[in-house]
C-alpha cells in the first residue's frame, strides 16, 4: 500500500510539472492581450497596459519568468490574477468550494443512484423494464452535457420559472437562518446538480447492470442461488461486493472526463465555481489564474483517480495482491 | 456473443447493422454534400423575407437568421465534424498504436517510464488541455482542432494495445517466432500488429464518441469552430439563443450529434463483446 | 427499484418543502442588476472597464450632470449636483464652483472645495495613470480653493465645451482618506475595491467576478434613492446574464442580446425597454500594412474602399441583423450627438458601380466570378471579436456581399483578447467592430484623427490620415457658436464618408430588460446608470430569501 502511495505521488508530481510546462509555454506564447475588456472611446488604453506589462514583468525573458513561477508555485504563490487584480489564491479559495458544491453531489447522487438503477438492471437483464431504461442511459450519454444543461435551463428556469437560471444564491438575498441558506443552495443547486448526477449516473449504470450480469453468471452466485438464497441476498452480499473494486476504477478513469463535463455545465448555469472561471480566464488571458487552474484541476483529478484506484484496491482482494 | 445475447445487453437487441448503417448515412452525406445540398451553405436567401422560415418542402430543415438553407448546412456541417473526428481518431490510431506496441514490447524500465507518461496525461482533463491551447492560439482552425483532439485522446488507446501486445508477447507462436530467430521488428510488424488491430479499431471507434461531443461543446462556447465554417457545434451555438422558438435550429444538429454518438457506441459495444479489457473512458 | 423510487421521492419533497420555506418574502427594495462581466476597481476614471466606471458613477458624484438633452456645449441643460451653482468668469477663462453645503462623503464628512482641487491634482498626474485625467490637463491649468464651498478651475484656452470637459470628468475624491496614498498605488490600494464616495448609493460589499453591492446612500444631496439595496450579480458571459434576468433571477440587465429578444417578449413579467445609444458599427479597413511601412495592397486606394462600400447593402444587413433595434450608420458620428447630420451625401448601394471601378482599378473577373490583378486573386481577411453575436453576424453577411462583387473574403472570429490584440498591432486587412461614442463630438478626434494612429493603440488602428478632417475637426472643436461649429463638423464628416476609410455599418439600438416590478423611467444615453437613484419598485421579488431584512 505505501508502494502504491509513493508511485501515486510521483505520478502527480509528473503531471504537475507536465501541465505546468505546457501552461506556462501556451499561454506566454498567446498573441491575445491580457489587459482589455473594454473598448469605449476616451478610455485608458495604451497606458493602462504598458502598466500592467511593467507590474506583472512580462517583458523579462520566459527563461526568467518560469523558474521563478515554479519557486513561487511550491510556496502556494500563483501571482496576481491579471482579471481581478487580486492574487489568485484568492480566487482559488472562492471557486473551489463552489465547485464542490456542485461537484460532490453530483458524484454522491449519481454513482448511488447509478449502482442501485445497474444493480437493478442486471438482475432483470433482458426484461423489457431492462431494456427501456437500458435505451435511456445510452439516449443520455449521447447527448452533450453543455446541451442537457441549456435544455433543462430554458425550460425548468425560464419558461416554467421553477428554478433559479442562474448562480448558487439569490443575488442579494439575506439569509435569516442557517436553513434559508441550505434551502436557497438547494433551490439553485437542483438544475446543475440533476443534470450532472443524470449523466454520472448513466455511465455508471451502463457499467454496473454489465458488471452484475457477469457476476451473476458465475460459478459462486450460481452455488448460492442454487443454495436457496433470497435474490436480493445474493444481490447485496455478493455481487455488490464483487463488482464495488472495478466500479471505483472506472470512476477513477470517469473523473477527467467529469471535470471537463462540470465546466460546462458551470458555464451554462453560470455557477461561479473553477470550470466557468478558467473558461473567462482564457478569454481573457489572464496568464496566472489560467496556469494555476489548470495546475490545481490537474492535481485535483490526479488526487481522485489515486483514491478511486486506492478503493478498488481496497475492495477487491484480487487486485490488491497484484499491487 | 450467446451469453450477451441470453442476458440482453441494449447493445445486443439491436442489429448491428442499424448503427452501421446509420453511420454510413452520415459518412455518404459528408462525402456527397456539395452534391446533395440543394442551397449553397454560406448563402442567405432574401435578409429580410427568408430569415427564420420553419421547415417546408423547400426548405426541408427551415432556415436560420441569417436566412441560409439549415439542410444544407447541416450537410457541410457533416463534412466537418465527421472530418475533425476521422483526423483525431486517424491521430489516435496512430500514436495511441505506435506507443502501446512499443511499450508492449519494450524492456521493463522504459515500459515502466512510457505508462506513467500515459497515466499522467490520463490524468489531465482533455478539456483544461484544449482551453489552454485556445490561449494560445486564439482560434484553433478545423485541422489543428483535429489534431489536438487526437493528441489529448491517444492514452487510452495506448493502454488497450500495449495489454494486448503483452498478451500477445506471451502466446506460443511469438515464442516459436522469436526462437527461430526472427528479427524483433519482424515480429512486431507481423505478428504482433495485426493482433492488435481488431482491439484498436474498437476503441477507434469509441474515441468517436467522445470527440464528437466535445468539438460541438468547445465550438458552442466559442472555443472550437468558428463560424462561417458550418460544424454540428456551430449549427448549436446559431441555434442556442432561439431554442423554444425556432425549434429547427436546435432540433437538427442534436439529433444529428446523438445518433452519431449513438450509434458509435452500440457499434463498438457490439464489436467489443464482452471483452472488458477493452473497456475506455 | 422500491428503494429508488423512495429515495427520490424523498428527494423531491425535500427540495420543494425548503424552497418553499425559503420563498415567502416581503419588502425592503432590492433591485438585483445582471451582468455579464465583472469590473477591476471602483474609482472613477481609473479604470478602462465598463462595469467599473458603472460602480464608480453611482459611488462618486459629480459637479454637475449632462441633462437628457446631451447638449456638451456651454453649461445649457447641465442639472446641479454637488455645485449648486457656478459662474463664469467675464474672459470665460475661469468657471467658479460653489459647492451644496449638504454635500456629505459616506462616512459623514463634509465635501469642500479642496476635494474638488485635491482630484484634479490625482487624475491630472501622469504617475495616476488616467488617459481622461491627461486628457483634462490639456485644457485646464489648475483648480484654486477660495473657501471650503468655493473652487475655481483655470482653463489654458477657450472652448465650446470646456464646462463639460470639467464637469463630465472631474470627480471630487476625499482628500481626508486618500490624501497620504501616493498616485501610482491609488489603483491597488484597498479603497479602490471598497470606496467612500459622495454619490446616491454607499459601497457595502464586493465579492469579485460574482457581486457588488450598495445601498441607498440617506443624506444624499438630491434626496435619498428609492430603492434600499442595489446588487449586481455578475454572470460570467452575457447569455448567461441575459438569462438571470428572463429566468427572474434579477430585474434588470442593460443591454439584450438580439436573439433573446423574441424570448423576453413572449415571458409576462419582462418588460423590453428602448434605450438611446451612442453606439455605432464599422468595418474600419487597414490602410497600412502590418508593419506599417507601405500603403496596404487594396485598401492603401480610396477607389478600392468605395468600391467595397457600394457592395455592401446597408439597409438590408441592419434589417436582417438587428431588425427595427438598429440604423444604417451615417458616418464617424452617432445620431445622438449634436453633430450628427443625416443629410450628408453617402456612397450609394451599387453592385454594378462598384464591379466598374473594381474593373477600371484592374481587378478583372475570373471564371469563379471572383476578380484578381496580375495573377493575384482579390483576396483579404475580416477580422471580427466572437463576443458580439451580431457582428459576427454581420460578417458572415459582409463576406457574401464582397463575394458577389468578386472579392473573396476570409472571415476571422477570434476572441476578445486576441481581437484587441490584432486592433492594438494593427495586424488586420479589415474589421467589423463597435464603438461606443461620447456626447461630445470631441471624441471624433480621437477615434479618427491622425495623431491617435500609433502602435499599441485602438484609435485609428487603420491608420487613416487625412489632414481636410484633422483640420475640421479641430476647426468645430474650437469655433464658438453652435452654427459654426457644426459647419465644420459636416465638411470633416461628408470628407470621411467620401474617403471610406471604413464602412459606416450600423448603428444599434439593444434594448434593456427589465421584470415588470421594477420602475425605471427615462435612460440617460451616455450613462443608463445615471437615473438608478429614482428607479422604484412595485411588486414583490420572486426570488428566494429576497427582501427579507437582516437581522442583525
Amino acid at each position: 500500500m505505501l508502494r502504491f502511495a509513493a508511485a501515486r505521488a510521483r505520478q502527480t508530481a509528473i503531471v504537475a510539472f507536465v501541465v505546468t510546462s505546457l501552461a506556462f509555454v501556451l499561454v506566454h506564447a498567446a498573441p491575445g492581450d491580457p489587459f482589455a475588456t473594454s473598448l469605449d472611446e476616451n478610455s485608458n488604453f495604451a497606458a493602462a497596459r504598458a502598466e500592467m506589462r511593467l507590474r506583472y514583468a512580462l517583458d523579462l525573458p520566459l527563461w526568467q519568468q518560469y523558474p521563478m513561477m515554479l519557486a513561487n508555485f511550491a510556496r502556494g504563490e500563483f501571482g496576481t490574477s491579471f482579471g481581478e487584480a487580486r492574487p489568485v489564491s484568492a480566487v482559488l479559495t472562492d471557486v473551489i468550494p463552489d465547485t464542490l458544491l456542485l461537484m460532490v453531489p453530483a458524484l454522491l447522487i449519481g454513482v448511488l443512484a447509478g449502482v442501485a438503477v445497474g444493480t437493478w438492471q442486471g438482475a432483470h437483464a433482458g426484461t423489457w423494464r431492462d431494456r427501456a431504461t437500458g435505451a435511456f442511459a445510452l439516449s443520455v450519454l449521447s447527448i452533450p452535457e453543455f446541451l442537457l444543461a441549456l435544455i433543462a435551463s430554458l425550460v425548468f428556469a425560464v419558461r416554467l420559472r421553477w428554478f433559479p437560471g442562474t448562480g448558487i444564491f439569490s443575488a442579494g438575498a439575506v439569509h435569516a437562518s442557517w436553513l434559508d441558506t441550505v434551502g436557497d443552495y438547494l433551490h439553485h443547486a437542483a438544475l446543475p446538480v440533476s443534470v450532472l448526477a443524470l449523466v454520472i449516473g448513466c455511465v455508471v449504470a451502463r457499467f454496473q447492470r454489465a458488471a452484475v450480469v457477469d457476476t451473476l453468471n458465475e460459478e459462486f452466485v450460481r452455488t448460492a442461488r442454487a443454495k436457496g438464497a433470497a435474490t436480493r441476498r445474493v444481490l447485496v452480499h455478493h455481487v455488490l461486493r464483487r463488482t464495488g473494486g472495478s466500479l471505483f476504477a472506472v470512476l477513477g478513469l470517469l473523473v477527467p472526463t467529469l471535470v471537463g463535463g462540470a465546466a460546462m455545465v458551470e458555464m451554462v448555469f453560470g455557477w461561479p465555481g473553477a470550470g466557468a472561471t478558467l473558461v473567462s480566464a482564457v478569454g481573457s488571458r489572464d496568464y496566472p489564474l489560467v496556469i494555476a487552474l489548470v495546475l490545481v484541476g490537474s492535481i485535483a483529478v490526479c488526487v481522485g483517480s489515486a483514491i478511486a484506484d486506492a478503493a478498488a484496491v481496497l475492495a477487491n482482494p484480487a487486485i490488491r495482491k497484484e499491487a | 456473443m450467446s451469453a450477451s445475447r441470453r442476458t440482453g445487453n441494449v447493445p445486443a437487441f439491436v442489429p448491428a447493422f442499424v448503427p452501421a448503417c446509420v453511420l454510413a448515412l452520415f459518412v455518404l452525406t459528408a462525402l456527397t454534400a456539395q452534391w446533395i445540398a440543394p442551397f449553397d451553405p454560406a448563402v442567405s436567401g432574401d435578409l429580410v423575407a427568408d430569415r427564420l422560415l420553419a421547415p417546408s418542402t423547400t426548405h426541408w430543415f427551415g432556415t436560420d437568421a441569417s436566412a441560409r438553407d439549415v439542410f444544407s448546412r447541416m450537410l457541410f456541417g457533416t463534412q466537418v465534424s465527421l472530418g475533425i473526428a476521422a483526423l483525431s481518431v486517424a491521430v489516435v490510431l496512430l500514436v495511441g498504436v505506435t506507443w502501446g506496441v512499443i511499450a508492449g514490447l519494450a524492456p521493463a524500465w522504459l515500459d515502466g517510464w512510457m505508462m506513467r507518461f500515459v497515466d499522467a496525461l490520463m490524468a489531465t482533463p482533455r478539456l483544461l488541455v484544449v482551453l489552454a491551447c485556445v490561449a494560445f492560439t486564439g482560434r484553433l482552425s478545423a485541422t489543428s482542432l483535429a489534431l489536438l483532439l487526437g493528441l489529448t485522446a491517444w492514452p487510452a488507446m495506448s493502454r488497450i494495445v500495449r495489454a494486448r501486445v503483452r498478451e500477445l508477447d506471451a502466446t506460443d507462436y511469438v515464442a516459436a517466432a522469436r526462437a527461430l530467430g526472427a528479427p524483433r521488428m519482424g515480429i512486431a510488424v507481423r505478428h504482433i500488429l495485426p493482433g492488435v488491430l481488431p482491439a484498436a479499431m474498437v476503441t477507434a471507434i469509441l474515441t468517436v464518441a467522445s470527440v464528437i461531443p466535445l468539438e460541438a461543446g468547445l465550438s458552442y462556447f466559442g472555443a472550437g469552430i468558428a463560424p462561417p465554417t458550418a460544424s454540428w457545434g456551430v449549427l448549436l451555438q446559431d441555434a442556442s439563443a432561439r431554442p423554444l422558438d425556432a425549434w429547427w435550429l436546435l432540433l437538427f444538429p442534436s439529433a444529428a450529434i446523438a445518433a452519431t454518438v449513438m450509434s458509435v457506441n452500440l457499434l463498438g459495444e457490439r464489436l467489443r463483446g464482452r471483452d472488458r479489457s477493452l473497456l475506455a473512458p | 427499484m422500491k428503494l429508488i423510487g423512495r429515495l427520490s421521492v424523498c428527494l423531491v419533497l425535500a427540495t420543494t418543502a425548503v424552497a418553499s420555506l425559503a420563498c415567502g418574502d416581503v419588502g425592503d427594495k432590492t433591485v438585483v442588476i445582471s451582468a455579464g462581466a465583472d469590473g477591476d476597481i471602483a474609482l472613477p476614471q481609473l479604470s478602462s472597464q465598463t462595469q467599473s466606471r458603472v460602480y464608480a458613477e453611482l459611488l462618486f458624484d459629480k459637479l454637475a450632470e449632462i441633462g437628457q438633452s446631451q447638449n456638451t456645449v456651454g453649461d445649457a441643460g447641465y442639472v446641479p449636483h454637488l455645485a449648486a451653482r457656478w459662474d463664469w468668469a467675464r474672459d470665460s477663462m475661469a468657471i467658479t464652483f460653489h459647492l451644496d453645503p449638504r454635500a456629505k462623503w459616506h462616512d459623514g464628512q463634509a465635501l469642500t472645495a479642496r476635494d474638488v482641487r485635491f482630484a484634479f491634482t490625482v487624475l491630472t498626474d501622469p504617475k495616476t495613470g488616467s488617459s481622461a485625467g491627461v486628457e483634462l490637463a490639456r485644457s485646464v491649468d489648475s483648480v484654486s480653493v477660495a473657501d471650503s464651498l468655493t473652487a475655481t478651475v483655470w482653463y489654458k484656452a477657450r472652448s465650446p465645451e470646456q464646462f463639460h470637459a470639467v464637469a463630465y470628468t472631474l470627480f471630487p475624491l476625499p482628500e481626508h482618506l486618500l490624501g497620504n496614498v501616493p498616485h501610482d498605488s491609488l489603483k491597488s490600494s484597498a479603497f479602490a475595491k471598497a470606496p467612500v464616495g459622495s454619490g446616491p448609493f454607499t459601497f457595502v460589499a464586493w465579492e469579485q467576478k460574482r457581486r457588488f453591492e450598495m445601498a441607498a446612500f440617506d443624506h444624499y444631496l438630491l434626496g435619498r434613492p428609492k430603492i434600499d439595496r442595489l446588487v449586481f450579480a455578475i454572470a460570467g458571459s452575457a447569455p448567461t446574464a441575459v438569462r438571470a434576468v428572463l429566468a427572474g433571477d434579477a430585474d434588470f440587465i442593460e443591454r439584450m442580446q438580439l436573439e433573446d429578444v423574441a424570448e423576453a417578449s413572449r415571458l409576462p413579467d419582462i418588460t423590453l425597454l428602448p434605450l438611446r445609444r451612442y453606439d455605432y458599427g464599422v468595418v474600419q479597413f487597414n490602410l497600412w500594412t502590418a508593419d506599417g511601412t507601405a500603403p496596404h495592397p487594396l485598401f492603401g486606394s480610396a477607389s478600392m474602399r468605395r468600391a467595397l462600400t457600394m457592395a455592401v447593402d446597408r439597409a438590408a444587413l441592419v434589417r436582417n441583423v438587428h431588425d427595427t433595434l438598429g440604423r444604417p450608420g451615417l458616418g464617424p458620428f452617432a445620431r445622438l450627438q449634436w453633430s450628427a447630420d443625416t443629410t450628408l451625401r453617402q456612397i450609394p448601394f451599387d453592385v454594378a458601380e462598384s464591379g466598374r471601378l473594381l474593373d477600371v482599378l484592374g481587378w478583372k473577373l475570373g471564371p469563379r466570378g471572383m476578380r484578381s490583378k496580375a495573377g493575384q486573386p482579390l483576396a483579404f481577411t475580416l477580422s471580427v471579436s466572437s463576443s458580439s453575436r451580431s457582428r459576427v453576424r454581420y460578417a458572415e453577411l459582409l463576406q457574401q456581399s464582397f463575394a458577389a462583387v468578386g472579392a473573396a473574403v476570409t472571415v476571422n472570429v477570434t476572441d476578445m483578447a486576441g481581437f484587441v490584440d490584432q486592433l492594438m498591432t494593427h495586424s488586420f486587412d479589415a474589421m467589423v467592430f463597435g464603438w461606443t461614442a461620447t456626447p461630445s463630438p470631441s471624441g471624433a478626434r480621437q477615434t479618427w484623427g491622425s495623431r491617435a494612429f500609433t502602435k499599441g493603440s485602438p484609435f485609428n488602428a487603420g491608420g487613416w490620415q487625412n489632414a481636410t478632417f484633422d483640420a475640421a475637426v479641430a476647426n468645430a472643436l474650437t469655433a464658438m457658436d453652435l452654427k459654426n461649429a457644426r459647419a465644420h463638423f459636416r465638411v470633416a464628416y461628408q470628407t470621411a464618408i467620401d474617403d471610406a476609410p471604413a464602412i459606416w455599418l450600423y448603428e444599434s439600438l439593444d434594448p434593456a430588460a427589465a421584470s415588470r416590478r421594477l420602475v425605471t423611467g427615462e435612460f440617460r444615453p451616455d450613462a443608463w446608470w445615471a437615473t438608478v437613484r429614482s428607479w422604484d419598485v412595485t411588486g414583490p421579488s420572486r426570488r428566494p430569501g429576497a427582501g427579507r431584512t437582516a437581522t442583525p
